[in-house]
């Protein structure tokens, strides 16, 4: 090696195949969200609060979530940024975003991936609608993206 | 519900990574590669020499400089069989089992290497056992380099 290349590099790979049981209260989310496109919270009986993605508990009472609600599959975008730099995990090739997403009915939010947008004019508190895959099995990318409501008006 | 249906979700992670080995392991390293050498740092105050090689003497607290080659052969400090298949971050896959890992103290240096053995039956393994490393034909930088260390009988 020659002086200028200062160090060597070691390449490694860990690959981790694992099944993770999503419990009951996930997996209802899921199928729900599968069978029937539709997204589900929990009501905190405490702070009323609806918590999407669903919680077993409620992490600011410490008390168990008690009823099953359907939120809408619109909402409201309360943060996001723009993944520039290529990383082998990432679900989609850049540039691309992802959301903080506020559904209407939630009182949490959830993060998702932003389709069908402007990189450059997204805008906190613009409204968006879930686009829902074909087929779906089971995951949160049942849910493909999120997209802006006002591309439906225009389209 | 009557009766939940609770799913499990596979997941595969697949972590590939490179790290760089900092000024003393590419010394070693390189040495290894370009001469087939192995060698070690020697404490200027203690003369306490360590393999791996670190870059600081963790009981005078002071920095290591001196290089010193060390021998290819070397005595077996600990060992083990290994039965459970797992991932192997340097081979990029399940290493086949069973295999035998031993702390190698190599005649020169005062600390233990970490390696494979060519033995992989532990009824033939002892402690103080005399074994000498067998080289990678084409080095390439990396403690790959040396294979395994075969059993000198």
């Amino acid at each position: 090696m020659e002086a200028e290349s200062p160090s060597f590099f070691i390449p490694g790979r860990i690959i981790i195949p694992f099944n993770y049981a999503a419990g009951a209260v996930a997996s209802r989310f899921f199928v729900a969200l599968r069978d029937h496109s539709k997204i589900l919270g929990r009501r905190c009986p405490q702070c009323t609060r609806v918590i999407v993605p669903p919680r077993m508990f409620c992490v600011r009472c410490f008390t168990p979530t008690s009823q099953w609600v359907e939120v809408k599959s619109t909402g409201t975008l309360v943060n996001f940024t723009v993944v520039r730099r290529p990383e082998p995990h990432h679900p989609l090739k850049v540039p691309f975003a992802y959301g903080v997403i506020q559904l209407d009915g939630a009182d949490t939010h959830l993060v998702h991936l932003l389709g069908e947008i402007d990189l450059e004019r997204i805008q906190t508190g613009m409204r968006l609608r879930a686009v829902f895959r074909e087929k779906r099995v089971g995951s949160i990318l049942d849910i493909a993206y999120f997209k802006p409501e006002d591309n439906e008006k225009s389209s | 519900m009557s009766k939940e249906e609770l799913l499990r979700i596979p997941i595969k992670m697949d972590l590939e990574y490179r790290y760089p080995t900092g000024k003393h392991f590419t010394h070693f390293f390189r040495v290894l590669k370009e001469e087939g050498k192995i060698m070690a740092l020697k404490c200027p105050k203690c003369g306490y020499v360590f393999l791996p090689p670190r870059p600081a003497c963790g009981e005078c607290h002071v920095p290591l400089e001196e290089w010193v080659q060390v021998s290819d052969k070397g005595t077996v400090q600990a060992f083990t069989a290994i039965h459970f298949k797992f991932f192997d971050a340097n081979l990029g896959r399940v290493r086949p089992v069973p295999f035998g890992s031993a702390l190698i103290r190599l005649d020169g240096a005062d600390s233990s290497l970490n390696h494979y053995l060519e033995e992989n039956d532990v009824t033939k393994m002892h402690i103080g056992m005399r074994v000498q490393a067998v080289f990678r034909e084409n080095r390439q930088g990396n403690i790959g380099d040396i294979l395994y260390f075969r059993t000198i009988r």
